[in-house]
């Protein structure tokens, strides 16, 4: 039964990359090629990051006598991503799966649908660790002293068993997070409420874990003994770097006995949880007469509607927003600090302000509130369908969403910039105008990327929010782009300077806007109205 | 009201609607019949504009659905298969959603839900999330959100599907009374008894071709509807 279960979700997996099965069309060769090349490019992007930290660090840690710290610390960022990756989705595949009811009428034992769900998820950690696991290898190997045959296969297994305790942990925190929000009456805010909590524990807690291992390394791998609790990051790392057989075994307890309980826990009481109804009573209708508004007004509140009333939705579409606002508050805070280190570099002082809104960019590029929205429509897809609107009013509205939320947060930004840091003339015409059109571009280019890459077949919203093509191919590509003016000054140093490459980037970002918003009037609204 | 000519859609190599002809005309409500498959869902979807189709016409009340969709969707009322409302409303946010859409003035969209939602008894449920409802509510509230706009055409899939008898009664009702004052009802339906006694006219399709169309006199004969079907089915078995 557990292979029947696991063939049909990675059904489900295949039907996704295959593209929408909403228009019984099969992507082309071509088109999964394409697709496919979009991902390893998203993955290549991560994956040069990770390497890029790892290569500064991999040297001076061999050079001091700490290679044990370097892959303690490789550890410790594998399982952060894997678990803060996966434990909303973990939350959602588990317990508030649509299709549970039907499984569960089924003569199938819960545990196999507990584990044909966790053996996916355990897939997505994997996948998720090899973007830090590989460059973190490469690193060590090119600029570290590389490794042992014992080490090779204590860093190789480890990896795969870190990949099982994060899953313990994803799975944990999922269940404590529904089953506290499953008798809340207003469910949206207890989830977002809870979910940015856990994600601010979680971040304490590896800041702590940080501390510890920045104790770690001024103690001295001598004291790796009277460690205590912290003592499982010493032998994490050495195990990997010296290939210690002994801190091996200790490891691989640590990460599947607390997985092998955590599946006894959860097969036990998955139907209770699963089923948890929410108790909340019935609110009276009061009938005070009813208000009319404008077509375009009723669109965009239907999406605000949508937005605010999933928590997935919220969160992993909108946090870019909160990092744009929470961003400005930093900057005003720490604002003598960043003077002085833009001082400490005189050639950039001119560029500070270009330079900050190229980071609100970045954050802009985080926001993916329209990356998601045709996907989510799911099966109500035939309101929008059979209303008499255009589809390009509808579309319009998914755009205004976005734009209402991260254009307010890109102009604080810019204007704490402004107060900040003195520019004139163009740059100032760049930090004013360049965020700004960045959130269009983020915002069409999300859109755009539904249209072309629309997913129905979610079980849950959180699913459509994080696991479309286009939520991925929004952030990459809006990452992608923000690359673009370092690109363009390391391959023409002579023939650029700063400010025109700004100046060209700026132009270029509305330009391209320009073009993929008359591509979503066109074309968009055509292969929406036949979705 | 709604005239289809030879309308055909394939999906793939099969073809689910082939060469599909219809007429119905203001104050009749006709039934569509069909086994599983045959091609209803398909025909009605391309009747409202949801589904481009590959050849043929359809014109609701003298516009074509291919050439001026918006002009025929503003006189049309669509209700599918399974009431998939948006659950992140409550029910009255809905209805002045729709009404919202389709131009319907304060006190129009008033009158109308306090009417219809009393008619269904979901008056009471109405500042409930549709997350909350059951089947038969949303099918209630799909309903009223279908008669909201006072459209001249209401074309159905299933729509006594979930609903218990007192509401099957009085959407009944609803039916005849929108065709008797000019509007017409095109509807799928498996109760073969509800078609014969509530349709007008009555098409029979069978693997995406009409077998029989016309007046309910005039396909039924001295027979009842469902023999006459089980016949034009071929079912030997029965």
């Amino acid at each position: 039964m557990f292979k029947v279960l696991l063939r049909s979700r990675l059904a489900a997996l295949r039907s996704w990359l295959n593209g929408s099965s909403r228009n019984k069309k099969r992507a082309s060769a071509g088109k999964t090629v394409l697709f496919a090349l979009l991902m390893l490019y998203a993955a290549g992007c991560v994956g040069f990051m990770m390497f890029g930290v790892f290569s500064q660090i991999a040297g001076p840690f061999a050079a001091a006598g700490f290679s044990w710290l370097y892959f303690t610390m490789y550890g410790l960022m594998d399982l952060s991503l894997m678990v803060i990756g996966s434990v909303f989705m973990a939350k959602s595949q588990l317990y508030e799966a649509r299709d549970n009811d039907l499984l569960m009428s089924m003569p199938i034992r819960p545990s196999d649908i507990l584990a044909s769900r966790m053996a996916m998820l355990f897939v997505m950690n994997l996948g998720m660790g090899l973007l830090v696991c590989l460059p973190a290898a490469l690193a060590w190997s090119i600029s570290g002293p590389g490794l042992s045959g014992a080490g090779w296969a204590c860093f190789v297994l480890l990896s795969l068993f870190l990949a099982f305790l994060a899953l313990a942990l994803s799975c944990l925190l999922g269940w404590l997070l529904s089953a506290v929000t499953a008798r809340v009456r207003n469910r949206t805010m207890m989830d977002t409420a809870v979910s940015l909590a856990f994600l601010l524990a979680y971040f304490y807690f590896i800041s702590k874990m940080n501390t510890a291992v920045a104790a770690l390394a001024a103690s001295g791998a001598s004291l790796a003994g009277k460690l205590g609790a912290v003592a499982p990051l010493y032998w994490l790392g050495a195990a990997m770097s010296d290939g210690n057989l002994a801190y091996f075994a200790y490891l691989t307890a640590i990460c599947l006995v607390p997985f092998a309980l955590a599946y006894w826990l959860l097969s036990a009481t998955f139907i209770r949880t699963a089923t948890q109804k929410r108790g909340f009573a019935k609110i009276k209708y009061v009938d005070r007469g009813q208000k009319a508004s404008s077509v375009n007004v009723a669109l965009y509140r239907r999406e605000l509607a949508r937005f605010t009333s999933s928590s997935g939705y919220l969160i992993n579409a909108g946090l870019g927003a909160v990092f744009m606002v929470a961003a400005a508050v930093l900057l005003a805070l720490k604002r003598g600090t960043l003077l002085a280190a833009f001082s400490a570099m005189p050639e950039l002082v001119d560029y500070a302000a270009p330079l900050m809104a190229l980071a609100v960019c970045l954050m802009a590029g985080m926001t993916t509130i329209s990356a998601p929205s045709v996907s989510i429509e799911g099966r109500t897809l035939w309101i929008s369908q059979s209303l008499p609107v255009p589809p390009q009013d509808i579309l319009k509205a998914k755009l205004k969403l976005h734009l209402s939320i991260v254009l307010p947060a890109a102009l604080v930004d810019i204007i704490i910039i402004l107060a900040l840091f003195r520019t004139s003339g163009l740059m100032l015409a760049v930090t004013v105008l360049l965020p700004l059109i960045f959130s269009v571009f983020a915002a069409v280019l999300g859109l755009m990327a539904n249209l072309r890459h629309p997913y129905f077949d979610w079980v849950n919203e959180t699913q459509a929010v994080k696991s479309g093509a286009s939520v991925m191919i929004a952030m990459f590509g809006s990452w992608g782009m923000v690359a673009l003016p370092s690109v363009l000054l390391f391959a023409l140093p002579e023939l650029l300077t700063p400010k025109a490459v700004m100046c060209i980037f700026t132009l270029l970002t509305a330009v391209l806007t320009a073009a993929m918003y008359r591509w979503i009037m066109t074309r968009g609204a055509k292969i929406y109205s036949e979705l | 009201m709604l005239k289809i000519e030879h309308l055909t859609k394939t999906f793939g190599n099969k073809k689910a609607v082939d060469d599909l002809s219809l007429h119905i005309q203001p104050g009749e409500i006709y039934g569509f019949i069909g086994h599983n498959g045959a091609g209803k869902t398909t025909t009605i979807k391309a009747c409202c504009g949801i589904l481009p189709f590959d050849s043929g016409e359809i014109y609701v009340d003298g516009r074509s659905i291919k050439t001026e969709p918006l002009e025929c969707k503003r006189i049309l009322a669509y209700i599918p298969d399974t009431p998939d409302l948006y659950e992140f409303m409550s029910g009255i946010k809905y209805l002045n959603f729709i009404a919202d859409v389709y131009g319907v003035t304060a006190g129009d969209r008033s009158e109308r839900i306090r009417r219809y939602a009393d008619v269904f008894a979901l008056t009471g449920d109405l500042a409930q999330p549709i997350s909350a409802y059951s089947h038969g509510m949303k099918q209630k509230l799909a309903l009223i959100s279908a008669w909201l706009h006072a459209p001249k055409l209401i074309v159905m899939d299933e729509p006594f599907v979930g609903l218990d008898p007192t509401a099957s009664y009085k959407l009944k009702e609803m039916m005849r009374a929108h065709c008797d004052a000019g509007g017409a009802i095109f509807f799928s339906t498996h109760v073969l008894e509800v078609a014969e006694k509530l349709c007008d006219k009555v098409a029979i399709i069978k693997e995406g071709r009409l077998l029989e169309s016309g007046s309910m006199e005039e396909v039924r004969g001295n027979k009842s509807l469902e023999n006459v079907f089980l016949e034009l089915e071929g079912d030997e078995n029965v």
